[in-house]
């Protein structure tokens, strides 16, 4: 996952230009399901699709390309796309459900190809109960260059991680030559979590565009093995919440936010119940941003007086949203309609006042901030914890000044799951906080020398104890 | 609390003056200048003005003054008895906190004056907590107005006319406010608002602003403990600097302008307290009111670079997570270690927070949530389970909830009072009153006398529906309120309340009426107004009990079935009661009644003793109405089936006729 230590032209060699494309398929595909064939918004989305493809097209002499698909992931030029894999479960799902080992692009590909699939996929391609009967479905829809691929060989019985030297006949889709999993394994990602949580919000925000209600009760589930996850291995969950990668829909963001939430709520109470509903108002609280404009939404630039106005009714929208669904928790709807306001009785939307704010609104209005901050977005550099709990001090009166301070002794200046380099040159990874918010728990992942170490060589060290002290935090790099 | 009484008007029309002067102060409290019910209150004290003034029959020039002094009503020089009744103990400590004693009304008076002068007294009571003096408060004269300062110890009469010593200082001269407004208004700039402002005075529209009148005497407060009392300048100076400082696009509309306002003020309100920074950073220990103007004009409005205010840049970041108020910019704050943790230090400890489910979830915050909606969004918009949602948290409502339903409904009163929506069931009202919750209401406290007497007309009606006419104290309180109101504000809102009485059950609100309690006459004429025909028997046995002394009131008792009362004629002698008698009104509605009296027992028995009553009766009241009853009578054409009355109907007629002198 970190890259820190690899060379210029190995970074550089990563698939960037992949994940765009798999990051704009997943557009493609959710705004086909929201909008209607001809729909400026799809064809704009097709736009960027195409756009992306002929970039792709352009790295390869013979213009033809495969995104492959194996054990959950997606995989470019023999590269797992970890990060464009955590948001595509809703491509990954059918390819699946064909057995497929990915989709074959021809050189010849156009846009009404690629139109084609994106409904294709969006639908599910329920057509077909195989990887060739979903290929002769693409040819009578007039698609003959995209063609779904069949499945790799080689796995393990477990499904786990490649082997090299396969025992099976060699075909043409035998595994690489080298291990294509080139994850650290000081944790274990769960992968799988995160792309339920994506479905779900991608799920409940097409239907909240199509003015259909949500079903909360999927997401619920979710947050339950969150909090599971949190329990059993904190690190693995909290790395996910430093994952860089900027997406389309905000989906990233309420879902980190629901992390840091949930793992800072537990902190605080043993009510498992409340946890639960804190964490759902968490994922849920930016749910309005599905009736803001989309030019709006994804403005880079200062927005107008009327686009901020605009931008501020998202509490209003995600109140309303949630009060539309069965059974919709109260408290929900008040954190997504109250989360961008004071205790003081500042921020918006407008409204009575009786009484201080919720510590349920509160830990998300934290958490929102915080998030915001330190998240990457396509026009600003990630921000570090530490100056980011600076900024959030000079806010004033935003924040409950307990629960905010307990937030960065919980939260920590290196939080649970990031990278750190040590004095000795070594990396490690944050295991826990301890008393000190500078000198945490730490696992070491690398050597001095920049060497991985195997999981047996790895030193858990008490920086409380150790001579070893942290000289700076590492930015995760895309996967 | 005692509610005071009011009194019928009697007395001079100078006590008269002084209560309508109360009454429209009272209004102008609640309702903006423009409501019909300002205005009418105004006209009549303008009237009541000129009354009082010829009454006096004194040398031109000299006003009519209402002063209030050692617990007593002074009008004109002369002590009263009391302090007037009505509204005028309230007036009194509006303007004791306001430094003043009274008012001297010149002959000059002038109407908008007046209702400026009561703006700013109103404003003046809301700023009092800071204690301002006299000339802090009344800077600038009013038109056709002599104020008198608490502070006055001398005899009125001669150092209101400019001969005595130590007279407050007072006005009276109309085009001197005007000129000096005009020069500092032209020393702004003449500044105004543009589109929702246009052609608004913007100081004005500061000062007509609570909250930024209480910021700025807590400013005052804090820079006079470091100045001189010499080197004061007036606060309102601050206003007039930020209007003339206010970037032109902050004056698009009344929010922003506001908004930009309050954030100017609340930044040199911590300058004031702390110190200020300079243009250059530096911090500096001048906390005088002087250098806060001189912030304003160097500082507040530049920070941010020639054609930005720090409001516009601060909401940069919305879509980042919030708007950040940083007292220096984010891009100063740095990654340093140590300076976090030395930050942290100063925030309280937090090492053993653990919360406890009720602060984790509120309740109250998310009633305040559900009723956000309720009451801003029409009903084809709202949520769909937004009723299921309200109903579940007002099911088993604890004192905050109760506390939050609190603020919400006087925030809808005060929002629709003040858009001068028209009296109705408001969107809280309407679905409390469908989940049957007026007990809700009353835990909320909302049936205050003090509160109902406020907020009347709204929230009227159901009070009326949950006093309890069998028990003592709710029925003395519903007398105390209907003497607070007074008569006048009922009968006003007869047809504001109309469409909410319809769901009044109206028997309920006549078992209000069992005990005959002068005090609730005008309940009972609303009543009247609301239901009509169907409560005229209880409103008739009412009135019977009441014993009223006209000689109108007769019919109370001659007619056996009062049902054949008239609406008419029982609202005539209520208004008769109530001293607002209308003699036409009055004669035409017992002759009225007469008739129909008469027409009625015309069909059942034609030649009874009560019918030949009701017809004798006619010529007390002679009316065309009468006078057609009589004809038709001695002609009998309109008896059904015959064209003749009784014989002993017909003479009766033919007697009254020859006594009125009208024979057909």
């Amino acid at each position: 996952m970190c890259d820190q230590h690899l060379s210029e032209e190995e970074r550089a060699a990563r698939p960037k230009g992949a994940v765009r494309f798999v990051d704009e398929l997943v557009v493609a595909m959710t705004n086909s399901r929201i909008y209607s064939g001809g729909h400026p918004r799809l064809e704009s989305s097709l736009g960027a699709l195409v756009e992306s493809f002929d970039r792709l097209q352009g790295e390869h002499e013979d213009g033809g390309f495969e995104l492959g698909c194996a054990d959950g992931f997606l995989f470019y030029d023999r590269r797992p796309l970890l990060g464009a894999s955590l948001s595509s479960r809703r491509l990954i799902d059918p390819l699946v459900a064909l057995e497929s080992g990915g989709i074959a692009f021809d050189p010849r590909t156009q846009r009404d190809h690629l139109r084609t699939l994106v409904a294709y996929l969006s639908t599910g391609c329920k057509d077909a109960e195989t990887y060739t009967q979903a290929n002769e479905s693409l040819d009578r829809q007039g698609c003959p260059t995209v063609r779904f691929l069949p499945p790799y060989t080689g796995l393990t019985g477990d499904g786990g991680p490649y082997e090299v030297g396969a025992q099976k006949e060699p075909s043409p889709r035998d595994v690489p030559t080298e291990s294509i999993i080139d994850l650290d394994e000081d944790i274990d990602l769960p992968i799988n979590l995160y792309q339920d949580v994506v479905y779900v919000l991608q799920d409940a925000m097409m239907k909240t565009c199509r003015g259909e209600t949500i079903d909360v009760n999927e997401a619920l589930g979710n947050i339950e093995a969150i909090l599971r996850q949190l329990e059993v291995d904190t690190k693995s969950m909290m790395s996910l919440a430093r994952y860089e990668a900027y997406d389309e829909f905000t989906f990233g963001h309420s879902i980190r936010v629901c992390f840091i939430a949930l793992n800072f709520a537990r902190h605080l109470t043993d009510d498992r119940a409340l946890l639960e509903r804190i964490g759902l108002a968490a994922l849920l609280h930016d749910i309005g941003k599905a009736w803001v404009p989309f030019e709006v939404l994804h403005s880079t630039g200062l927005l107008s007086d009327e686009e901020r106005e605009e931008m501020s009714l998202h509490t209003v929208y995600g109140g309303q949203i949630l009060l539309d669904t069965p059974d919709s928790d109260p408290l929900a709807v008040a954190v997504a309609f109250s989360h961008h306001q004071t205790p003081s009785g500042g921020g918006y939307p407008r409204s009575v006042r009786a009484g201080p704010q919720s510590a349920a609104t509160a830990i998300v209005k934290l958490c929102d901030v915080y998030e915001a901050l330190t998240a990457v977005r396509p026009y600003k550099p990630r921000m570090s914890p530490t100056r980011a709990y600076r900024i959030m001090m000079s806010m004033q009166d935003h924040f409950d000044p307990v629960l905010f301070r307990r937030f960065i002794e919980v939260n920590g200046i290196y939080p649970v799951g990031s990278r750190v380099k040590l004095d000795s040159g070594e990396l490690a990874r944050v295991e826990s906080q301890t008393g000190s918010l500078t000198q945490p728990v730490v696992t070491t992942t690398h050597a001095a020398s920049g060497e991985s170490l195997f999981r047996e060589d790895a030193a858990k060290l008490d920086l409380q104890t150790s001579n070893a002290g942290v000289v700076e935090m590492l930015q995760e790099a895309e996967m | 609390m005692n509610l005071p009484e009011v009194r019928t008007e009697d007395g001079s029309a100078a006590i008269r003056f002084a209560r309508c002067w109360a009454d429209f102060t009272k209004a102008l409290s609640i309702y903006p200048a423009t409501n019909m019910r300002v205005r009418t209150t105004l006209e009549r004290m303008q009237s009541l003005h000129a009354e009082a003034l010829s009454e006096r029959g004194d040398a031109a020039g000299t006003g009519v003054a209402v002063l209030f002094r050692d617990e007593k009503l002074e009008l004109n020089g002369e002590a009263q008895e009391d302090l007037g009744g009505g509204n005028l103990p309230w007036l009194r400590d509006r303007l004791d906190r306001a430094a003043l004693a009274g008012v001297d009304f010149l002959p000059d008076l002038d109407t908008e004056a007046v209702i400026e002068f009561t703006k700013q007294l109103l404003r003046a009571y809301l700023a009092a907590e800071a204690h301002p003096s006299y000339e802090e408060l009344w800077p600038e004269p009013f038109a056709g107005l002599a104020l008198v300062d608490r502070r006055f110890d001398g005899g009125f009469g001669a150092a209101a006319r400019g001969t005595g010593t130590t007279h407050g200082r007072g006005g009276g001269g109309g085009t001197a406010r005007k000129k000096k407004v005009r020069k500092r208004a032209a020393a702004s700039g003449g500044r105004r608002g543009g589109g929702e402002l246009e052609g608004e005075d913007l100081v004005d529209v500061l000062m007509g602003d609570g909250d930024v009148m209480i910021r700025l005497t807590r400013i005052r407060a804090l820079t006079d403990q470091r100045t001189d009392s010499d080197e004061r300048v007036s606060a309102t100076e601050l206003l007039y600097r930020i209007v003339e400082n206010m970037p032109a696009e902050a004056l698009k509309d009344r929010r922003t302008f506001l908004e930009a306002a309050h954030e100017v003020l609340e930044a040199l309100e911590v300058d004031a307290e702390n110190g200020r920074s300079d243009d250059r950073g530096a911090l500096s220990d001048d906390r005088t009111l002087k250098a806060l103007l001189h912030s304003v004009s160097h500082s507040h409005f530049a920070r941010s670079g020639p054609d930005k205010t720090s409001w516009a840049r601060e909401t940069e970041g919305e879509n980042e997570g919030g708007p950040r108020k940083a007292r220096k910019g984010d891009d100063e704050i740095t990654d340093d270690v140590e300076g976090l943790l030395e930050e942290l230090a100063a925030l309280p400890e937090a090492a053993n927070l653990v919360l406890t489910r009720d602060e984790v979830e509120r309740p109250a915050e998310e009633l305040t949530v559900c009723l956000h909606y309720l009451t801003n969004m029409g009903e084809a918009e709202q949520p769909a389970h937004l009723g299921d949602t309200l109903r579940r948290l007002l099911d088993t409502p604890g004192e905050p909830e109760m506390e939050a339903l609190r603020a919400c409904i006087l925030a809808d009163v005060a929002r629709s009072t003040a858009e001068e929506r028209p009296v109705g069931l408001t969107p809280i009202q309407s679905f409390l009153r469908s989940t049957n919750n007026t007990t809700l209401l009353r835990s909320c406290r909302l049936f205050s006398p003090e509160w109902v007497v406020e907020a009347f007309p709204r929230y009227f009606v159901p009070y009326l529906e949950s006093v309890n006419p069998v028990v003592p104290a709710e029925m003395a309180q519903l007398d105390e309120v209907c003497r607070a109101i007074g008569p006048d504000r009922m009968i006003e809102a007869a047809r504001e309340t109309q469409l909410e009485a319809k769901l009044l059950n109206h028997t309920v609100v006549t078992r209000l009426l069992k005990e005959p309690t002068p005090a609730r006459l005008a309940l009972a004429r609303l009543c009247l107004s609301w239901f009509g025909q169907p409560v005229s028997p209880k409103i008739a046995v009412y009135l019977r009990a009441l014993d009223p002394e006209a000689p109108e009131a007769f019919l109370l008792y001659q007619f056996s079935n009062l049902a054949d009362l008239t609406v008419d004629y029982l609202l005539a002698i209520i208004d008769l009661e109530l001293g607002r008698a209308d003699p036409r009104r009055l004669r035409d509605a017992v002759s009225g009644a007469l008739c129909r009296h008469i027409r009625r027992l015309g069909t059942a028995d034609p030649s009874s003793p009560e019918r030949v009553e009701s017809i004798r009766s006619l010529g007390r009241f002679p009316s065309p109405t009468a006078n057609q009853m009589l004809r038709e009578l001695m002609r009998g054409a309109w008896r059904p089936f015959s064209n003749r009355e009784p014989g002993v109907v017909r003479r009766a007629a033919r007697a009254v006729s020859r006594t009125t002198g009208k024979a057909a």
